[in-house]
């Protein structure tokens, strides 16, 4: 979970929330949460797979998420994450952590 | 969203089929691909893009073992949750069953209920009275003292042998001593106030290791002779009762015996055991006064890491150097030693709970096993229920839970109503007052501790065997036509369960039949005199106005027992120094005048009383004559004084021969020399069950002792008497707190009121149990004669008489009891030994208690048998016959 040489480092707990987010609106394979989240960055944050998967499995055993086995648009194998309701519980916590958290730093940073 | 909407569509399967690792393969494999395909379509050959997707996953084994890491704990979690939702199912599944049949609910729930209420209620005694330790810091160190007399008996110490005690003794950290001290009266505005005090010397407050609540205990030189100090200290319950928790309280003067006394402190709530009191005056002990009078009492605290053992050598060679400076005193005496706890608690209060708790453990194993039999009822009918949810996949291991889970929640249910039995019978207990330490039984966390285990472990015991026969039982027999199969032994099991119910039921009849003839013995022992009729009343009037050997005390009595006497409708009074059952006594030795050596010497107990008291008392002169006027005569009388003896006395001492007129030396071999004037009966006013002791008689003027009973032979109630004789008391002296006036017949009752409690208590527990073994008995039958409906139907319709019937089932019923009673006479053998300490009169093995429990328990065992088999008769086989 070293910060990768290529990427912006995630702050500690972001790369949670973003994954929760990315479920937000219906389940995906992890695969596709990588991708979500380069997107939605506008590729400013690289998610290593490295920090991905551990990540999703420890979710899974605090139960923030679950995991199903399920069919791709390719009749691929795949196992695809869903948010739980004590997940969608915590996203909306850390979400506001992170407006608060952001807003601050910018004040700081970013006088106006 | 089509994707999403298509994945919805495809058949899910869970994760806990395929292996973790295989799980993290597949996943990883999956991203890998997808990345090279998207590689691919950046236009990277396919073996570029493989290399290149592989090199950005990075150390695959490294993010391997972790994702394995966390998959297992989520493993565990999900383990956990399926069980617990599992528990909540079966919960809900029980509730929902138990609902289905409230009565069948309610019987087994109140059964439990009873067994576990019982046990929780016995423990919460056994708990305070035996288990608990003495409300007092390291009370292991704390040790009861007595003196020993060359007779090997226990004795009270002397002032100057407790001093020496006190002062040579190399293994006590300190020794204190009390006595009841000469009665206090409160004096002030309204009438006089009977006080009950303890005096103490102020090391017994060091022993004890206990300080005052509010103020101080006394200090070491306010229990010095001759300088003792006029303090008190007051009890907690006292202060709040009398003068409402003052916090003002210290240093206000009261008006004791008409002395003034300072209150100097209260101690905490709840101090006084084992010496009660509600006010402790200094005991001031005289190194110079009689080494023969033996009047403290002793507790002592051992150094820490002293044994008992080591200190009653210790202070066995203090008192044999006493011996040896004495030796007209304490020749030949030793100490006796007891830890305050067993001398509190004593073997028969052991032995009386431990029975009890064994009682009411036997009785919650047979309601066990009757809620058993209920059980394996229940089971019976739904094992077509069972079946189909062993079919449709539940193992075996599941569906025992399931029936577990029920019988745990109906043993919850059973520790509820048992605790409400609690809550109601324990503010009755503390009241019996037949055990000491009652007062301090409550509901405290061991109790509740104790009632959960048991409810629990006796909703296993109760449900594991029904659980593993119905899961057992082969799933198409119960599939088939349910009504008619049986499931395996069942039927055997549940008549194993009703042969233990009545075996059981036995020994607890058994046992509460010995206890209740003992107790009606102990009851029906002639005392030697008779109490109807009697009223009785204490007086105590203060040492400092009467002392001890006075004529003053001599002449307060006379007064006092003239003005009773003139009160219509008493027929005679008289007094007597020891007050009948009141744990009081008073020993001495006796001998023929020319004896020459104190071997000789008989131990008697002895009474001072007045003239009358024989007549007063019902106890029959059996030769010469009562006290007359002129051997009370407060003017010394000629010659030796006249002293009455009792049977057994006169027996000892003449044997064959005609005591009255013999001579008696009195005490000591340089004693007074007394003559026997008469002989009366016997008397057990000490113990009832006890054989009576040699006893002697004084005059009074003789000792012109000041504490003594009144006892007044009338018709009349004590109520109806009372004013009379407080309005007699005050004519004689008006700052004496009036007496209460009590039946004699009171003290008989306290004097059995241990066994009476036993008798009691075991008689109820064994009810129970009949009552249960009875329903057990009722309901196997009943189960068996629905069972064989069928084939009693063919029997009749091939001509079977009804009465032919019954005998049929009654022979079943036989057979059960028959068995039942074998088992328990033989459990009975094995076990009614142990209740011998607590029996009076009574053989372990009393053939005609045992015979008579065994024929009740055998006719409630017909009853319950034979009034299922009465309606086998009525079946009408055309109904039974007809196909569904």
């Amino acid at each position: 979970m070293k910060p990768s040489k290529r990427s912006s480092p995630l702050l500690h707990g972001t790369l949670e929330a973003l994954v929760m987010k990315s479920l937000a609106n219906g389940p995906r394979h992890g695969y596709a949460i990588g991708r979500w989240i380069e997107d939605g960055t506008g590729d400013v944050i690289q998610v290593e797979e490295g920090s991905l998967y551990p990540a999703l499995y420890r979710m899974e055993a605090r139960g923030w998420i679950e995991a199903e086995w399920g069919q791709t648009e390719t009749n691929r194998r795949a196992k695809f994450y869903r948010l739980t309701k004590e997940g969608r519980r915590r996203l909306t916590v850390e979400t506001e952590q992170w407006a608060a958290f952001s807003a601050a730093i910018s004040r700081v940073l970013l006088p106006a | 969203m089509s994707g999403l909407r298509r994945f919805r569509n495809h058949l899910l399967w869970p994760l806990s089929k395929v292996s973790v690792a295989e799980e993290i393969d597949t996943e990883f494999d999956f991203h890998i691909e997808m990345r090279i395909r998207e590689l691919i379509d950046e236009g990277l050959s396919p073996e570029e893009a493989r290399a290149h997707a592989l090199a950005r996953f990075g150390d695959m084994r490294r993010i391997k073992r972790e994702c394995r890491r966390a998959a297992n704990a989520r493993d565990r979690r999900m383990r956990w949750l399926e069980r617990f939702s599992e528990v909540r199912q079966d919960l809900s599944f029980a509730l929902r069953s138990m609902l289905r049949k409230p009565l069948w609910t309610l019987l087994v729930i109140l059964t439990l209920g009873i067994g576990i209420g019982a046990n929780s209620v016995v423990f919460s005694v056994v708990d305070a009275v035996l288990l608990s330790p003495l409300p007092y810091p390291s009370p292991a160190q704390l040790v009861r003292i007595w003196e020993r007399t060359p007779e090997g008996a226990q004795f009270s110490t002397s002032e100057p042998n407790f001093l020496d005690f006190r002062e040579l003794n190399r293994t006590f950290a300190s020794i204190g001593a009390v006595t009841l001290p000469p009665s206090l009266a409160l004096l002030g505005d309204g009438e006089p106030e009977a006080v009950s005090g303890m005096a103490c010397t102020a090391s017994y407050f060091d022993v004890m290791g206990v300080a005052a609540r509010l103020g101080r205990t006394f200090l070491p030189d306010e229990d010095s002779p001759g300088s003792a100090a006029h303090v008190v200290v007051l009890s907690h319950e006292f202060w709040r009762g009398r003068f409402g928790a003052d916090p003002d309280i210290l240093g206000r003067p009261l008006d004791l015996n008409g002395e003034t006394w300072h209150v100097i402190g209260v101690m905490p709530a709840g101090f006084g055991f084992p010496f009660t009191a509600e006010a402790w005056i200094p005991l001031a002990s005289n190194p110079s006064s009689d080494r023969n009078d033996h009047r403290l009492e002793l507790i002592g605290r051992l150094k820490p890491g002293i044994s008992i053992r080591q200190a009653r050598e210790d202070l066995a060679a203090v008192a044999a150097q006493l011996g040896r400076s004495y030796p007209a005193s304490n020749a030949g005496w030793s100490v006796m030693m007891q830890s305050l706890r067993d001398w509190a608690i004593g073997p028969a209060v052991e032995r009386a709970a431990l029975v009890l708790q064994a009682t009411v453990g036997l009785m919650l194993l047979l309601a066990c096993a009757n809620v058993s039999c209920l059980l394996i009822a229940r089971a019976t009918t739904r094992r077509h229920e069972i079946g189909v949810r062993s079919a449709i996949g539940a193992s075996r291991a599941r569906i025992i839970r399931q029936l577990l889970t029920e019988s745990a929640f109906l043993g919850i249910c059973g520790a509820g109503v048992g605790l409400l039995v609690v809550t109601f019978a324990i503010p009755v207990v503390r009241t019996l007052g037949a055990l000491p330490r009652l007062e301090e039984v409550s509901i405290n966390r061991q109790v509740l501790l104790v009632t959960l285990c048991v409810s629990l472990a006796s909703s296993i015991v109760a449900g594991l065997v029904p659980a593993l026969q119905i899961s057992g039982a082969k799933i198409l027999d119960s599939l088939r036509d349910g009504s008619r199969g049986t499931i395996g032994g069942a039927p055997r099991l549940r008549d194993a369960m009703v042969v233990l119910q009545i075996a059981g039921t036995l020994i607890l009849l058994v046992a509460a039949g010995l206890l209740i003839g003992s107790f009606l013995r102990l009851r029906g022992v002639d005392a030697g005199f008779s109490p109807d009729h009697v009223l009785k009343a204490t007086f105590s009037p203060p040492q400092n106005r009467y002392p001890e050997g006075s004529r003053e005390a001599v002449q307060f009595y006379r007064e006092l027992l003239e003005r009773v006497r003139s009160i219509p409708g008493v027929q005679s009074a008289a007094a007597g120094m020891v007050d009948p059952f009141s744990g009081y006594r008073f020993s001495n030795q006796a001998g023929e005048d020319s004896a020459t050596e104190l071997r000789e010497f008989v131990r008697v107990q002895w009474r001072v009383v007045t003239e009358d008291y024989f007549r007063t008392m019902g106890i029959p002169v059996l030769r010469g004559r009562t006290f007359v006027e002129s051997d009370t005569a407060t003017d010394q009388p000629q010659g030796p004084p006249s002293i009455i003896v009792s049977q057994g006395l006169a027996d000892r001492l003449w044997p064959g021969e005609d005591p009255v007129g013999r001579r008696v030396r009195w005490s000591s071999l340089d004693g007074p020399i007394l003559t026997v004037a008469g002989v009366v009966g016997d008397v057990r006013d000490a113990f009832l069950d006890a054989e009576p002791p040699p006893m002697l008689y004084l005059p009074e003027n003789l000792v012109g002792w000041p504490r003594m009973t009144v006892f007044i032979r009338t018709p009349m109630e004590a109520g109806a008497l009372a004013s009379a004789v407080r309005a007699a008391l005050t004519s004689v002296d008006d700052e004496l707190p009036p007496p209460a006036l009590l039946p004699l017949r009171q003290s008989f009752r306290q004097a059995t009121a241990g066994s009476r409690l036993n008798a009691q208590l075991l008689a109820l527990f064994a009810l129970i149990a009949l009552v249960i073994a009875s329903v057990g008995t009722y309901g196997v039958m009943a189960f068996s004669v629905a069972r064989r409906r069928q084939e009693i139907g063919v029997r009749m319709a091939l001509g079977a008489k009804p009465s032919g019937v019954v005998y049929l089932m009654l022979k079943k019923g036989l057979w059960l009891v028959g068995a039942g009673v074998v088992l328990g006479l033989a459990g009975t053998l094995a076990v009614t030994h142990s209740l011998a300490s607590l029996l009076y009169d009574t053989p372990p093995l009393d053939v005609g208690t045992i015979l008579g429990v065994t024929v009740l328990l055998v006719a409630a065992g017909l009853l319950a048998s034979y009034l299922p088999s009465r309606r086998a008769a009525e079946i009408d086989p055309a109904l039974v016959l007809r196909p569904e």
